[in-house]
């Protein structure tokens, strides 16, 4: 019989952690079927047919994996869907296949070169699949026994784990109680935990116990006790980076260092030692190389070294799929005096695969809200859609996502579940978006502080 | 059933050896090929094993100390630590047996089983009342590639201990000797603590 004791109401909030809603949370994939054919709204993506489309052709190049560093462009105006569609194939991707996320202005750091930082994201992007002999305990669970001290407030607990053979109790930290708190783990349960990563699997319930319970979830399996000793060395397949490989090997304390963020430059020679090591363990049969994908949000913000090194660095046979996006149209292209398409130099861009997005149509915008208002838990009259659609239109899509959770705070004050027109007119007012600013500032220019534009207006009159 | 694998482990090629004394001990190095180590404590003057543990190198994660002999330091700010009532499963060799005990037992003495795992080549502790259960193998017979022998396994409970014993084939007797009479040859020079020695293997 579980002890657990009964926790009052504001501990189940800190067990189940209400995530906050990022911009890009609502996207699950790329939308496509069987085909690669885009539907037109699914897994939170909407529209931009063409561009998924083609996105859906890169992911499956990515999985085969047999193809190494191409390079996709995707470009198009602000707010078409650029950093969705990169999101949408990571998703897609799922957990093997390493997918890197970075920003354009990220390579300028005052500890690493952008050579360094260009160079630790490429290797960021490439896995190595392995496996190991780790450490695990595994059983099923008789008993979990959580206290909290009523002075320090610390948590401590116990757990009874047995097998067809044997029983053990073991000693819980702070850090092992928040997971099984968290994955809901109770007795009957039968579990996995890693002794070193500290992970912990449900297996599924025990068959004995399966009477006890009506009400489970879709998915839980029935298992069997386990047999023989809880604690056995068992093989794990793990995916590392080469990056984590570089680290771990490039000094004593390497491993804290992956977690502290502060890695510093690597050198070469390490990095020479780990390439021919994988090789080798590649053809022994022991790992697997698995290219992922390397995305660079604002492209545009890297400037003609980095380019350099992005042409030559993509010609490696060790290179991931690189994908680089921009909104920028014909510009500077950043350590030069000169204008490329995109800020791009043509040489990289011959490399590079382009897809471009197009900004979206009214009801295109209209769907979009929709799921946003789904993610950000908002309900909206269809009046208040209707007005939100038409402000989408005219300003910009961006403007329009921001006013739906300003608008719902706005509704709850009056005390309505609902949002309405009056609440969305009412922060449309409130909170202005960029054209009206930049209007405003237009018509009253001369009242802001340091203003050179009116002097200057004033020289060109006299000249 | 899972394989202990890395619990024979074994030499890799011609190891680097050295031996210092420390804290009352004779502590002998051997340094691997492949960079491994193994580390063994031996009582000064009686010379018997005290403890003997293994490291090997992984590139993936840190390595840590695996112990043959002797108990490991328990790590306190572990997540998960065995909880102290638990039984403990030490291994401390007499002069003619190789002795395994688990302390902690509390179960009446006709509870406890032990036989030989032929086919895996262990000696497999069991309980009737389904409360404690080890498998463990021999590795000093494994690297001798000995085997062990049905019948041979002799256990006695006391004092809240099961004490599990297996006679050492002649073989590793001698080799046993060899080293204490190198160790007495090194104790001759009546050694200090922290002198450094040199030993041929």
């Amino acid at each position: 019989m579980t002890t657990v004791n009964a926790p009052k109401i504001n501990e189940y909030k800190e067990a189940t952690r209400v995530e906050r809603v990022g911009a890009q949370s609502h996207i699950r994939g790329l939308g496509l079927d069987g085909d690669l054919e885009p539907r037109n709204i699914s897994q939170g993506m909407v529209g931009q047919k063409k561009a998924r489309k083609a996105a859906g052709i890169i992911l499956n190049t990515i999985r085969a994996g047999k193809i190494a560093g191409r390079s996709i462009l995707i470009a198009g105006q602000p707010g078409t869907g650029k950093t969705a569609i990169a999101m949408g194939i990571a998703k897609a991707l799922g957990n093997d296949i390493p997918f890197t996320a970075m920003a354009g202005s990220e390579i300028f750091s005052l500890q690493m070169s952008k050579t360094e930082s260009l160079t630790q994201a490429f290797r960021r992007s490439i896995g190595v699949r392995i496996k190991e002999e780790t450490e695990i305990v595994e059983g099923e669970v008789v008993e979990i026994e959580i206290d909290k001290s009523a002075t320090s407030g610390a948590k401590t607990g116990k757990i009874t784990l047995k097998t067809t053979e044997m029983e053990t109790i073991y000693d819980l930290g702070a850090k092992m109680i928040e997971s099984i708190t968290k994955e809901k783990i109770s007795s009957g349960d039968v579990i996995t935990i890693d002794k070193v990563s500290g992970r912990i699997s449900k297996l599924g319930r025990s068959f004995a116990k399966a009477s006890e319970f009506d009400a489970l979830g879709p998915q839980t399996r029935h298992v069997q006790c386990p047999e023989g000793e809880i604690e056995k060395r068992k093989e794990v397949v793990h995916t590392v980076t080469l990056h984590e490989i570089d680290v771990i090997n490039s000094r004593q304390k390497g491993f804290l260092d992956l977690f502290s963020g502060d890695t510093g430059e690597i050198d070469p020679e390490i990095r020479d030692q780990i390439d021919s090591k994988v090789a080798e363990w590649k053809e022994e049969g022991k790992a697997d190389i698995v290219p992922g994908v390397l995305f660079i949000d604002e492209v545009h913000m890297l400037d003609i070294e980095c380019f350099s090194f992005l042409n030559r660095a993509l010609e490696s046979d060790k290179a991931p799929i690189v994908i680089l996006a921009t909104n920028r149209g014909i510009t500077n292209i950043r350590g030069t005096n000169y204008k490329g398409p995109h800020g791009l130099p043509i040489d990289l861009l011959d490399r590079c695969l382009i897809i471009q997005t197009e900004p979206y149509n009214e009801a295109e915008i209209r769907s979009i809200l929709e799921i946003r208002c789904e993610e950000e838990d908002v309900e909206m009259t269809e009046e208040a859609k209707e007005v939100l659609t038409k402000i989408g239109v005219d300003t910009t899509l961006r403007y329009s996502i921001q006013l739906i959770t300003t608008a719902n705070l706005v509704a709850q004050k009056r005390k309505s579940n609902e949002v309405d027109v009056e609440d969305v007119r009412r922060v449309y007012s409130m909170f202005i978006d960029h054209v009206r600013s930049t209007q405003y500032l237009r018509d009253h220019q001369a009242e802001y502080m340091f203003d050179e534009y009116q002097k200057q207006t004033q020289k060109m009159q006299v000249e | 059933m899972q394989s202990q694998n890395n619990q024979y482990l074994q030499f890799v090629g011609k190891p680097h050896i050295s031996a210092v004394i420390a804290g009352g001990r004779r502590r002998v190095n051997y340094t691997f090929e492949d960079k491994s180590e193994l580390v063994e404590e031996y009582d000064i003057n009686n010379h018997e094993l005290i403890s003997r543990k293994w490291k090997r190198l992984s590139n993936i994660k840190e390595s840590q100390w695996i112990y043959e002999v002797g108990e490991a330091p328990i790590d306190q700010q572990s997540e998960l630590k065995l909880s102290n009532t638990n039984p403990i499963f030490v291994r401390k060799d007499t002069p003619q047996h190789f002795q395994y005990r688990v302390r902690n037992l509390t179960y009446p003495e006709d509870v406890y089983q032990v036989e030989i795992d032929e086919k895996s080549q262990e000696i497999v502790i069991r309980t009737t009342n389904k409360k404690y259960y080890k498998r463990f193998a021999i590795p000093d017979i494994r690297r001798a590639n000995l085997k062990l022998e049905q019948g041979k396994a002799t256990h006695v409970y006391k004092n809240n201990t099961l004490i599990v014993s297996y006679p050492k084939p002649d073989q590793i007797l001698e080799r046993e000797y060899q080293i204490r009479q190198e160790f007495d040859k090194l104790n001759k020079k009546k050694p200090k603590e922290g002198d450094l020695e040199c030993v041929q293997q």
